[in-house]
């Protein structure tokens, strides 16, 4: 069967067929599912870090999890829905240890250039593609600031809505939380980002 | 740059409360809140035993009197709002309006009639106590002590 | 527009702009909205950070991700199954050496434990975050920390007392 890695559904056989396969053992059917869904569950992981190695690293990461509680999928929801939630809450996981090793770590070092790492390719710099003007850059480099000083609770809420556009209900079932408390984190996100941003829509 | 009027931010808070409540459904989470009412004066010396722990906390705004005039434990849940009156015909008002971050979130206004005292939002870790000191009241000032466990 | 108003339907709008927004709330936040240049504008704002971020994401995304494979090239990535105790210690291992982790561990413990023994429990910290206080006067908030209690102390804008107050 050939593969779709993705970006849109597969045209041939389902999630379902491969996670089966999987779960009985075949390691290149589970080797199927993270072509097909490495691409969005990295944009999750990108969206919530704002680097690109720790988010390579993290959605690594995730596969790794989903691998292990494989067993424990029963089909309820789609794999992609079960799969998000665990890139989720392993993004969130890194950044509440990173708050405690240090709060300026992941969305910080997307802000300057970092000698010890030549080859991390960060968010702000995806917003300075060679057709970007100038204000696009200091966009995207605001923007990254600006979703660092974010909790790792609204950021999580940020990009499901933005870059995956679930629902507050959702959103609430991925981050195990009331919709209430969405709309809430989605709210304050927002308003934080607009007056870190304010400068950026007044040119 | 749009600023924001003080005492409306309030109505915003509730509004997000109400709207929460009403159209998208807070989790009915129980939550045990208690409020003690404290008459602080300079009239005498007596300090009752269960508020020595206020008073070291005070800092210079020391009285030398401490009265218990209330307390008031009781059950909510997220997103139920609770209104109290206080001596001198001041109204205290409660709204649990969320849980974030391991920490329960309140909104805490004082009025005394049409004026609004205190408006205020913030996160209480469990077991955790606010103080909020300062209204006139009799030949001293009101302390409402605030504690949450959920 | 009256700024009252606004800030009413402020904490709605985040909701409007997702769709989320129903009912009789709907139709009053969406008929202030439509008279209201500043709330208008607030959506607009959310709209740009919401395509800047999404745009961001799209390109930083259309980078070489097949590093991402399985089985993974991780030397450290373990195969199923893993006991509940295997899967613990592989998360520590995961982000931190765990013998410095271990023997600082060690020695948390042995103090913990020969405080207790000499000394009474010290008191809970109390945590209270201060996001936001509106008041009628002037007024004072006094972080708490280390087992003291956070303080709002309200002063008479007409009536400021003599007393100094300092922080704790």
């Amino acid at each position: 069967m050939r593969s779709r890695e993705d970006g849109g559904e597969p045209t041939e056989a389902p999630d379902d067929v491969w996670v089966a396969k999987a779960q009985k053992g075949d390691s290149n059917a589970f080797g199927e599912l993270v072509t097909r869904h490495r691409r969005r569950a990295y944009q999750v992981a990108l969206g919530m870090l704002g680097h690109h190695d720790t988010a390579l690293d993290l959605t690594q990461e995730a596969f790794v999890r989903a691998y292990q509680s494989l067993a424990h999928f029963r089909g309820e929801a789609k794999f992609s829905t079960w799969l998000r939630r665990i890139v989720t809450n392993v993004c969130l996981d890194y950044l509440r240890k990173a708050e405690h090793r240090t709060p300026t770590a992941s969305y910080d070092e997307a802000l300057g250039v970092d000698d010890d790492d030549p080859d991390g390719v960060r968010l702000a710099s995806t917003l300075e593609s060679p057709d970007s003007g100038v204000w696009r850059k200091e966009l995207g480099t605001a923007i990254v600031a600006a979703m660092n000083t974010l909790t790792p609770e609204q950021r999580a809420a940020l990009v499901l809505r933005e870059i995956e556009g679930l629902s507050y209900e959702e959103i609430a079932k991925t981050l195990d939380c009331a919709t209430g408390t969405v709309m809430s984190r989605l709210h304050y996100a927002r308003k934080r980002l607009q007056v870190l941003l304010r400068e950026h829509y007044e040119r | 740059m749009r600023r924001t009027a003080p005492s409306i931010r309030a109505l915003a808070v509730l509004l997000v409360a109400q709207l929460a409540v009403t159209g998208l459904g807070w989790s009915q989470t129980p939550v045990n809140l208690t409020v003690q009412v404290i008459h602080a004066s300079n009239t005498g010396t007596t300090v009752d035993p269960a508020l020595a722990k206020i008073r070291s906390q005070l800092g210079s705004m020391k009285y030398s009197s401490y009265k218990l005039l209330e307390t008031r434990p009781f059950s909510t849940t997220v997103g139920a709002k609770h209104a109290m009156p206080l001596p001198g015909g001041k109204t205290l008002d409660l709204y649990p309006y969320g849980l974030s971050g391991g920490g329960l979130e309140l909104m805490v206004t004082i009025t005394d009639g049409a004026k609004r005292l205190l408006d205020t939002t913030f996160r209480l870790a469990n077991g955790a106590t606010i103080l909020v000191g300062g209204p006139a009241y009799a030949d001293g000032v009101l302390i409402v002590a605030i504690s949450g466990s959920f | 527009m009256n700024p009252r108003a606004c800030e009413t339907i402020e904490p709605a709008l985040s909701a409007l702009a997702d769709r989320e927004l129903f009912g009789a709330e709907r139709e009053t936040v969406v008929g202030h909205v439509a008279v209201c240049e500043t709330c208008r504008r607030t959506l607009e704002d959310y709209r740009l950070v919401g395509a800047a971020l999404r745009e961001g994401i799209q390109i930083g995304s259309e980078r070489d991700l097949s590093a991402i494979t399985w089985p993974p090239r991780l030397a450290h990535a373990p195969s199923p199954p893993l006991t509940r105790w295997q899967r613990l210690i592989y998360d520590v291992t995961r982000w931190v050496d765990p013998w410095p982790v271990l023997a600082g561990a060690a020695a948390l413990i042995a103090l913990v434990v020969g405080v207790w023994l000499v000394q009474p429990a010290p008191s809970p910290v109390n945590m209270v975050e201060i996001e936001r206080v509106d008041a009628e006067g002037p007024v004072m908030v006094i972080p708490g920390s280390g087992g003291k209690m956070t303080i709002i102390w309200l002063f008479d804008a007409d009536d400021q007392p003599d007393v100094t107050p300092t922080p704790i």
